[in-house]
């Protein structure tokens, strides 16, 4: 239909889209459409022009258009039309319109397979499911020789299903159609395989879909039924179909079967799953045991934990005899187990012992845990894994078990041969697993200051330095892209500083002595994530930012990282360091995953159905799902407003509207810090956070920040002023504060945040200020939008502004500094923006000179604000203040006899250059504030 | 303790152990999707105890008649824990895939030729070169300039004759463009 010419012109509006240029785009459509074209595309294009330009004269327009368009007779079959017609009647939010659209098609063209395989597909990519339903039954029902066809329509069915809202009658109607529907697959599924229907189950995707879908359906029986699938002789576990994917589904089966807890069919699997497997029955002539060892996996820690703990719930239950077998079973496989075989059986003789621990029985031959434990430790001393494997474990014994199980991990140590350079490697590797161990058991309880703790920390803090420094020399000859073999130990190092910085927090020399220890350890090991994303944390911490910006881009975090990992360095950073510009581009890359994620994920769903992946389907849509939903999207934004509030610099475009609608999701990943804390205890990471950790409630409050701060700058009425406030319900959820006026919002989390436990908290106090501030605001601009001149001069009467910054302690300054000038600032500038919409939208009730009144006091803050920052900037430049902490640093007492070696360390002038940089750097981010 | 179990979606939120490490490539989301919408059964993971990922292996299955086979996209076990067995065993279920499901006639992969830890161990694994692709590799994080890579190959039970692989392929040179499947 469309020629060349056409097409090139096409094209050019397609360009104007995509570069957001809608304004001329439309002038495209409408030169052409004046010469006289009039194809259907053209005007498609138009309508999809119109809906991207605001206000309701174009939406009219576009509705018109499209209208025309999709009453045609005959309806229009051109797929490229098709799908402008769709996206056109989703943004005008009718979606009985897009059915309507592509049913007409499809039926004016019953054969057109192609046409009704679109209307599938673009109904799955714009996660559309009762349309991608309707088209799949179609599909499998006019295309009766495609069997994916009947798959989709499951699959269809199930997504309609888990879209619907729980108990609305639909939802269960298009449950049990799917169910029926796979049911009925199974039931034609014969279990010889040579020849199944095109209709019966052929694939292990296709076995985990049944799998999938049950729990959705009948969630009561679902245990029971799934097993019945994974038991069964056409689809089970052991089935040829099943054969595809034999360890997954055999991993289900255990799931299952503890979650049911039926001990002694899982006792009885896991038992013929472990090496050696039935042999032992005698039955190892029937060929089931050659097959296993094609396929199993039997050594597989999965296998071992079932066996262990089926084996010790069934001793509580009275029946002591399979114990006793379990036991053997351990001792003998570890006996016959090859030398450097997997540990795992290793650690089953733990579990075990593990479980009879508080009951001081057992069957014949049960070590005591202790044994056990230090038994597991000979074996695996070398690994690095040795502590996480062990520490629950550990974590179980009296004190007195602990320390005579360190005793022996010393003298194992000493015994330990060191002739050859890999015996040290070992030994050094020992030692470090040790260290950990007594981080454990001594440090991690540490909570108060005292001359004593702190000389335990220090000889904890010296002697790892000590075991670093020494590996050291045996790591000449690794590659760039590996870690010295100490590295561990200096990490333990710093953990053991910043347990003395967090208990005394007015001294920072720990801090810049990690820093010291981080920076060395990193120009051995370059690319030690542990190290790096320590240390940009510390940085942040002591409020150096720019070194953390500088060093964030050696962790080369990419795509999905982005989501996980970023917030290490952007959390909260428009309050620390604004003003530089690498700041806002690193946020905005980080936010590109999103754009990005949305415009894949449909292409892999898409690919998904093609390729009969059904089983990953759930996960694919739950992942979109999330990524779109994340927490840290929104995060990231509200860092971009107040970026280009705080340094005058116009506001990100294309991030309008703040914050996520619906559910909001957490990805962010805390747990790839090392960390050897008592699992009582907060984790290592979270004592080196810059405040409370920010999450929904954050995010959702600065979002309505966003758009107070917006309805000062337009002017215009917020929607919420005439839609009616829903009641608060105490439970800060989404989706029912979503329809409240920001001030709701906000007091809601406020007051969430302030009953919470201490570690929920989201909010620094000087966020709190700063939003209770906002919230009067809001009510200010909804007082002057219902015209009631009265609360308008009450609201007025408050302080908006705190009056003085006197109180601000500033001896140490770090990011918390920075943190309360900035916000102080930002506040400045709300305050002035709110005096420019009270002059233009309530002048009659509010006299001019309180309006002057209140804008020279925000002028005045600013000021002070940025008085203080020269004045924090003086004392830091104060050479004699940094002599002293330099000898802190240096002082012989602790860890700074070692940084003073010339040797790794570089010496005393190393030293000083080091803090010189990172008290330059603080300088620098103070400095800041000051312009 | 490890658990071979297959590879989900949403692990690509808590892979960071292993995609942190400079030698690991971070692709974008749907290389990954692909993969598993493709290929499950080739994409496994390794977990400890408290379900966190220690390895990961990504694999496809493609080529024509005898090329037919198991090819390694991507294996990784973090820096904590390596030399423990691990990608031994993932490369044991690689095989067992490749030979058992897919009837391949051999496994391939590529290596950096920097990377002789890597190298090493798919010798030992019963790999060999089969031959050299000049600059398949292009700069990366810590990387200078492009790199070429090892084809490396081991022949599984179909290959009777053990015809996919041959003798000093390092002196074997090749473009890029003539490897793909
Ligand atoms: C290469 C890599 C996957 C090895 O993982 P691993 O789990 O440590 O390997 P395994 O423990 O299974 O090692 C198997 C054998 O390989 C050899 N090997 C592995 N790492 C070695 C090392 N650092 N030095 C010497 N030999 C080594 C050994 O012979 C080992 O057997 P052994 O321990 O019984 O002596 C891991 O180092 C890694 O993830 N590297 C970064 C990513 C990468 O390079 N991937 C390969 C890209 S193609």
């Amino acid at each position: 239909m469309s020629s060349a010419p056409a097409d090139r012109k096409n094209q050019m509006v397609r360009d104007q889209i995509e570069a957001g240029q809608f304004k001329q785009a439309l002038q495209l459509c409408n030169r052409r459409i004046k010469k006289g074209e009039k194809t259907e595309y053209l005007w498609a294009l138009k309508a999809f022009v119109l809906t991207q330009i605001p206000g309701p004269a174009n939406a009219e327009e576009a509705e018109q258009l499209a209208r025309t368009l999709s009453d045609k007779t005959p309806p229009v079959v051109a797929t490229d039309v098709l799908g402008l017609l769709t996206r056109v009647w989703v943004q005008l939010e009718d979606t009985a319109e897009v059915l309507n659209v592509w049913e007409r098609a499809v039926k004016s063209q019953p054969q057109n397979e192609d046409l009704a395989r679109d209307w599938f597909f673009m109904a799955i990519r714009m996660e559309d499911w009762r349309g991608a339903q309707k088209a799949a039954m179609n599909l499998q029902t006019k295309h009766t020789k495609r069997r994916d066809y009947f798959f989709w329509a499951i699959v269809s069915c199930l997504l309609l299903h888990n879209s619907l809202p729980e108990g609305v009658p639909e939802r269960k109607l298009f449950g049990t159609l799917a169910y029926r529907m796979i049911d009925k697959a199974r039931n034609d599924t014969p279990a010889d395989t040579t020849i199944i229907p095109a209709r019966g189950i052929q694939t292990s995707q296709e076995i985990n879909l049944m799998l999938e879908l049950i729990p959705h359906i009948n969630p009561q029986e679902a245990d029971k039924l799934c097993l019945e699938v994974l038991n069964s002789n056409n689809l089970g576990v052991d089935s040829t179909v099943g054969s595809g994917d034999w360890w997954g589904l055999a991993r289900k089966r255990l799931d299952l079967l503890e979650k049911t807890e039926d001990w002694k069919t899982l006792y009885a699997l896991c038992k013929s799953l472990l090496p050696g497997g039935n042999s032992e029955n005698g039955d190892s002539a029937n060929g089931e045991q050659s097959k296993r060892e094609i396929t199993g996996r039997g050594d597989d820690w999965r296998v071992w934990k079932g066996f262990v703990q089926a084996a010790g719930k069934l001793y509580d239950a009275g029946d002591k005899s399979v114990s006793q077998e379990a036991l053997e079973k351990i001792v003998n496989h570890r006996k016959i187990a090859a030398a450097g075989s997997s540990r795992n059986g290793d650690l089953a003789l733990v579990k075990f012992a593990s479980f009879f621990h508080d009951k001081s029985d057992g069957p014949e031959g049960t070590p005591t845990l202790q044994e056990a434990v230090e038994e597991y430790f000979d074996r695996i001393c070398t690994k690095n894994c040795c502590f996480e494997d062990l520490q629950e474990y550990l974590e179980m014994l009296e004190d007195v078990e602990q320390q005579d199980f360190l005793k022996y991990v010393e003298k194992k140590i000493a015994s330990m041969p060191q002739e050859m350079e890999n015996q040290t490697i070992d030994a050094i590797n020992a030692i470090i697993n040790q260290q950990k161990f007594i981080y454990l058991t001594s440090i991690s309880k540490l909570d108060t200051a005292s001359p004593a703790t702190t000389k335990t920390v220090t000889a904890f803090v010296t002697a790892n330095i000590q075991i670093y420094t020494n590996a050291l020399q045996l790591g000449t000859k690794l590659l760039v892209t590996d870690n010295q073999y100490g590295d561990d130990a200096a990490l333990l190092s710093v953990m053991g500083l910043i347990r003395l910085f967090t208990l005394t927090p007015t001294d920072q020399a720990p801090l810049y002595q990690s820093i010291v220890i981080l920076e060395t350890l990193l120009q051995k090991s370059k690319h030690n994530y542990q190290a790096l994303l320590l240390l940009v944390r510390l940085y942040l911490l002591i409020g150096s930012i720019g070194q953390a910006v500088t060093t964030y881009p050696r962790l080369n975090i990419k795509q999905v990282q982005n989501d996980t990992l970023s917030h290490y360095l952007t959390t909260r950073i428009s309050t620390l360091l604004p003003n530089d510009r690498r700041v806002s581009v690193l946020i905005s890359d980080a936010l590109e995953i999103y754009d990005s994620s949305r415009a894949q994920s449909a292409n892999m769903l898409q690919l998904g159905f093609e390729r009969g992946g059904y089983a990953q389907m759930m996960g694919f849509i739950e992942l979109s799902q999330r990524i779109a939903g994340s927490v840290c999207r929104t995060m990231g934004e509200i860092e971009l407003h107040r970026i280009s509030r705080l340094t005058s610099t116009p506001s990100p475009e294309h991030l309008q509207e703040v914050g996520v609608k619906g559910q909001v999701w957490d990805n962010r990943d805390f747990d790839v810090i090392l960390n050897s804390e008592l699992s009582s205890k907060p984790s290592f990471e979270s004592t080196i956070r810059l405040g409370p950790k920010p999450a929904e409630r954050w995010a959702l409050s600065f979002a309505a920040v966003e758009s107070i701060v917006d309805s000062l700058k337009t002017g215009t009425k917020p929607p919420y002023i005439d839609a009616r406030v829903t009641e608060a319900n105490g439970n800060g959820n989404a989706s029912t504060v979503a329809a409240q006026d920001p001030s709701t919002i906000i007091t809601l989390a406020i007051n969430n945040d302030i009953e919470s436990p201490p570690s929920d908290r989201e909010f620094t106090s000087q966020e709190i200020q700063f939003l209770r501030l906002l919230t009067t605001i809001s009510d200010l601009v909804t007082a002057v939008h219902k015209k009631s001149a009265e609360s308008v001069t009450s609201l007025l009467e408050q302080q908006l502004l705190p009056s003085t910054l006197d109180s601000l302690p500033t001896e140490t300054p770090d990011w918390s500094l920075l943190h309360t000038l900035w916000l102080t600032k930002d506040s400045c500038i709300v305050v002035a923006l709110l005096v420019d919409f009270l002059r233009k939208h309530a002048a009659k009730v509010i006299k001019s000179n309180a309006l002057t009144g209140l804008k020279e006091a925000a002028g005045k803050m600013k000021k002070d604000v940025e008085e203080k920052a020269r004045e924090v900037v003086k004392e830091l430049e104060d050479e004699e203040r940094e002599q002293k902490l330099v000898d802190q640093v240096l002082s012989e007492e602790g860890v700074g006899k070692w940084l003073r070696k010339e040797e790794v360390w570089g010496g005393v002038e190393k030293v000083v250059e080091r803090v010189g940089r990172v008290r330059e750097g603080i300088r620098e981010a103070v400095r800041g504030v000051s312009k | 303790m490890s658990s071979l179990r297959p590879f989900h979606a949403l692990d690509l939120f808590r892979f960071n152990a292993t995609n942190l490490d400079p030698l690991t490539e971070n692709y974008d989301i749907s290389f990954y999707l692909n993969y598993l919408a493709r290929w499950p059964t080739y994409f496994c993971a390794v977990e400890n105890a408290r379900g966190r990922i220690m390895g990961y292996i990504m694999g496809k299955s493609e080529g024509h008649y005898t090329n037919w086979h198991g090819h390694v996209t991507a294996l990784t076990v973090a820096p904590s824990y390596r030399r423990l067995g691990l990608a031994k065993m993932m490369m044991d279920e690689l095989e067992r895939v490749t030979d058992s499901v897919y009837r391949g006639y051999f496994v391939d992969l590529f290596v950096r030729v920097s990377n002789e830890i890597a190298i090493g161990m798919y010798e030992k694994l019963g790999y060999s070169v089969y031959r050299r692709v000049v600059e398949y590799y292009s700069g990366g994080a810590g990387f200078a300039g492009d790199e070429d890579a090892f084809d490396m190959r081991k022949p599984m039970s179909r290959d009777k004759k053990k015809e996919s692989v041959r003798e000093n392929g390092r002196d074997y040179h090749v473009s890029p463009e003539e490897v793909w499947f």
